[in-house]
This record gives C-alpha cells, sequence and structure tokens, in this order.
C-alpha cells in the first residue's frame, strides 16, 4: 500500500508540474515570438527557424501544443486512476476505462511526435531521416503496456465479480 | 425444503452463517457458484442431502 500512495504524491506532484509547464510555455512562446529569439527552441536539431512565417510557426506550436495535450491528459487519468486504487477500487469500470485511454494517448503522442518531427524535418531540411526514437519506442511500449493492463483488469473484474457470487 | 422443515429464510443464513444478501441470491439462482463448505451447512441445517436442494437445469 506505501508503493501506490508513494505513486500517487509523485504522479500528482509531476502532473502539476507538467500543467504549470505548459501554462509557462503558453505564456513564453509569443513573447519569443515576438523577440525573435524562438530559435532557441531547438525544434529540429541546430536547424534555423527563424525565418520562419508566423504561420508555419504557429502550425507548429499547434501540432506540439496537441502532443503536449495528450501527454498531459494520460498523466491526469494516471493521477484520477490512483484515488481509486488507492481506495482499493482495484478493478473498478473507471481504472479500466482510463487505462485504456492512457494507453491511447500515449500511443498518439509517441507516433504524433516521430511523424511530426519526419515531416519537419522534410520540409525544413528536405531531408528523410528514419531512425528508431528512444522517445518513441517507449511511448509505444507504455501505451500497449497501458491498454493490456486495461484488459486484464477487464478479466480481473470478472473473476472478482464471480468469487463474490460463490457463496 | 425450507417450507418442509418449516424455517425462515432468514434463520437459515443466521445458522449457516452467511448474510440475507447472499441467501437471496442463493434462493434466486443468480450464485455463480457454492462452497462445499455452504452446502455442507446448508445440508446439515435442513437435514437433507445436497441432491434435495440442486436441480440441474437445461440452459
Amino acid at each position: 500500500m506505501k508503493t501506490i500512495s508513494t505513486l500517487k504524491k509523485l504522479i500528482d506532484f509531476y502532473f502539476y508540474f507538467l500543467a504549470l509547464g505548459f501554462i509557462i510555455w503558453i505564456i513564453v512562446i509569443p513573447i519569443m515570438f515576438k523577440t525573435g529569439k524562438f530559435n532557441t527552441l531547438d525544434f529540429l536539431d541546430d536547424h534555423d527557424i527563424s525565418n520562419l512565417s508566423f504561420g508555419r510557426f504557429m502550425m507548429m506550436i499547434l501540432v506540439g501544443a496537441i502532443l503536449y495535450y495528450y501527454f498531459l491528459k494520460a498523466i491526469y487519468l494516471l493521477k484520477k486512476s490512483l484515488n481509486d486504487l488507492c481506495n482499493g477500487n482495484y478493478f473498478s469500470e473507471l481504472v479500466i476505462s482510463n487505462f485504456n485511454e492512457i494507453g491511447k494517448s500515449f500511443l498518439i503522442c509517441g507516433i504524433g511526435a516521430a511523424v511530426f518531427k519526419f515531416i519537419l524535418r522534410l520540409v525544413f531540411l528536405s531531408d528523410i531521416k528514419l531512425g528508431i526514437d528512444n522517445f518513441l519506442i517507449i511511448s509505444i511500449i507504455i501505451g500497449l503496456f497501458f491498454m493490456f493492463l486495461s484488459e486484464v483488469f477487464i478479466k480481473a473484474r470478472k473473476a472478482q465479480q464471480e468469487n463474490n457470487l460463490t457463496i | 425444503m425450507l417450507a418442509k422443515r418449516k424455517m425462515k429464510s432468514k434463520e437459515l443464513a443466521e445458522i449457516i452463517g452467511i448474510t440475507t444478501a447472499n441467501m437471496s441470491i442463493l434462493k434466486s439462482g443468480k450464485a455463480k457458484a457454492i462452497r462445499f463448505s455452504t452446502l455442507e451447512a446448508i445440508c446439515k441445517a435442513l437435514d437433507c442431502q445436497p441432491s434435495d436442494i440442486l436441480e440441474y437445469v437445461k440452459g
């Protein structure tokens, strides 16, 4: 039980840290664009993006924000699920659906980031680079693991219900 | 069998040590399984055989 409460505290802290980072990001990005310092964002290796048009820049920021949103959503759902898990409701409907959603969010985040990087490289550097990104692999592994965990929990829930109806 | 022994469900539940909610699950046939210990306790309380209280229904 100590493990789950420690994990809950850590996830709580991480979620608020990420949310705060998101807010700061929203405030800082327009300032960086105004002052022309957004080249320091390092979107694409060392490629100079200071000559980007406002539209293209905003498109990049928007895609980045969407990916960040999915990551934040996954952490938020994990935080929510941990409340139930801490209370001993291991196989609740909420935990099962949240784990499935977390898995999907991680998959979207990982694959989306890889596609985004691939397109950016193709557009700005006219270069095709196909490689195995650590973030991509880890996101896919975590995503599939959570989706599998959700399926396991469905089976566990059925077993628990049967056990409750064994008199 | 309960009627034959002139016993109420609540009394039987108390004797065999299960809740009245579980007793109603048993009576309604919603129970997924029954422990041998529970079956033994019911048979002992009602002085009957398992075949007197269990019935196979083709599903």
